[in-house]
């Protein structure tokens, strides 16, 4: 039986994806990590391409692009330490939805995604805490894209603040 | 160290006539982003300029006779005793008249007016201040006063949002700031080719943030309101106070003495309890559309 790096188990437990999970899970969600660099340039996955792994950034910066017709890659977001990527490899088929870069060097902890699935799967008590792990993070990037959206420093924006010129 | 409650400023006079324009001339215009510029006002008469006084937070009352007034925030460094910077969006028909104006005009100006931003009471303190947009503007007063006294607050950060890279405000003076020991963070909604920087909201720049101490923290906050909600709702999640976290908030200020009932929010009036509002004096009435 290897022994756990204990790196990777303090980084892991220290994450805010695994803040406050019992000891017994984070160690069995170690077996299947491992710690990941990328030097600023390199391309962590591309966009329709299959990643197996879920990434949990611990420092550095990543962009994340869409290839956009007539536009090129367009940037949609950026993430950093603490934040989750690439979902698809848990939740979907694998097939990445954007191409992310690193923008910095970037320190992460790659998780095998068909592994973690299986995990969840055979043991409730573990899927419960990455699920819902998950779905806060899900819910946090939801509530961001909303606010992109809103497009709330537009000018031509009804009921937005433009403090120092808001005239009738 | 500072952990005790973050008290209100005390409410800075008003002038001793508050419906007396003094006479300005546009000394300067510098233009910022996209239909919004800078104007660096001097008094025509010395012994005004001499004696005049603001705090940051605090708006000026800018008159174009025939065309009507406008409040506007001061940009300006509190200790300018030459010039006082406005930064001005063109938004409504007094501003779009400001807008044709070139250096030598001359308007008017009564202020200042308003509640400022507890700067005194953020000593001894982590400061975050959080700007969204042209929000940065009421916010750059506090910038200038944090960094003429840099070592009585502990850690100084600055979040800025915009819409663009185009968009975001007084980037010339982005380096100095970072120089004097800000930790300066940008981040903007839609990226252009070649910004090598943050994408998102400006909520999420806070949730990334290490807040060591969130009980000895001071959020001060100005932007769009539902920017500021998000923003204040994560400073919440992480343990910061509700007597910490500060806003300016915003509503049509038109007598700037509590007179003519325009900027009534809720139970309070923008230009003379605000615009600088504990969040929790005025939360409930953030919640109510129309107000």
């Amino acid at each position: 039986m290897s022994v756990p790096d204990p790196l990777l188990v303090e980084e892991l437990s220290t994450s805010p994806f695994a803040a406050g999970w019992p000891h017994r899970i984070v160690s069995e969600v170690v077996p299947i990590s491992r710690q990941v660099l990328y030097p600023a340039g390199s391309i962590i996955f591309e966009q329709n391409a299959v990643n197996r792994d879920l990434f949990l950034i611990c420092s550095g910066l990543v962009g994340l692009d869409m290839r956009v017709p007539a536009r090129g890659n367009v940037r949609i977001l950026t993430l950093a330490g603490g934040e989750l990527l690439a979902w698809s490899a848990l939740l979907g088929d694998g097939q990445m939805t954007a191409t992310a870069t690193a923008l910095e060097p970037v320190r992460a902890i790659a998780i095998d995604g068909s592994r973690l699935s299986d995990l969840c799967q055979h043991r409730p008590d573990i899927g419960f805490h990455v699920m819902t792990r998950l779905a806060e993070s899900l819910s946090h990037r939801l509530t961001a894209t909303r606010l992109q959206l809103l497009d709330l420093y537009s000018h031509t924006t009804p009921h937005v603040l433009t403090f120092g010129a808001r005239e009738h | 160290m500072n952990s005790s409650p973050v008290t209100a400023p005390a409410r800075p006079p008003v002038p001793e006539n508050p419906w007396l324009s003094h006479t300005v001339r546009i000394e300067q215009i510098v233009p910022e982003i996209a239909e919004v510029a800078t104007y660096e006002l001097a008094f025509v008469d010395s012994t005004i300029a001499a004696t005049y006084q603001f705090q940051p937070g605090q708006f000026n009352m800018l008159y174009l006779p025939g065309v009507g007034e406008v409040a506007i925030s001061i940009s300006a460094d509190p200790r300018s005793r030459e010039r006082w910077a406005h930064t001005i969006r063109v938004a409504g028909s007094v501003t779009q008249s400001l807008a044709r104006l070139q250096p030598g005009a001359t308007l008017g100006l009564r202020g200042p007016y308003g509640n400022p931003w507890p700067v005194a009471a953020c000593e001894g303190r982590d400061v975050i201040l959080v700007a969204g947009g042209i929000g940065l503007a009421p916010l750059r007063p506090v910038i200038y006063e944090l960094l003429a006294n840099r070592n009585r607050y502990r850690k100084v950060t600055v979040l800025v949002g915009a819409r663009t890279p185009e968009g975001l405000l007084y980037p010339g003076q982005y380096a100095d700031w970072k120089a004097a020991g800000i930790d300066l963070q940008t981040t903007v909604d839609r990226a252009s080719p070649g910004w090598l920087g943050n994408v998102g909201v400006v909520p999420q720049l806070l949730d990334r943030m290490a807040l060591p101490a969130p009980q000895e923290t001071v959020l001060l906050v100005c932007g769009p309101e539902v920017m500021m909600h998000f923003t204040v709702k994560s400073a919440q999640r992480r343990g910061v106070p509700v007597e910490n976290i500060w806003l300016s908030s915003e509503r049509n200020m038109q007598c700037a003495v509590r007179l003519c009932g325009h900027c009534q929010l809720g139970p309070t009036f923008v230009c003379k309890d605000g615009p600088v509002y504990r969040f929790d004096q005025i939360a409930p009435f953030l919640k109510v559309e129309g107000l």
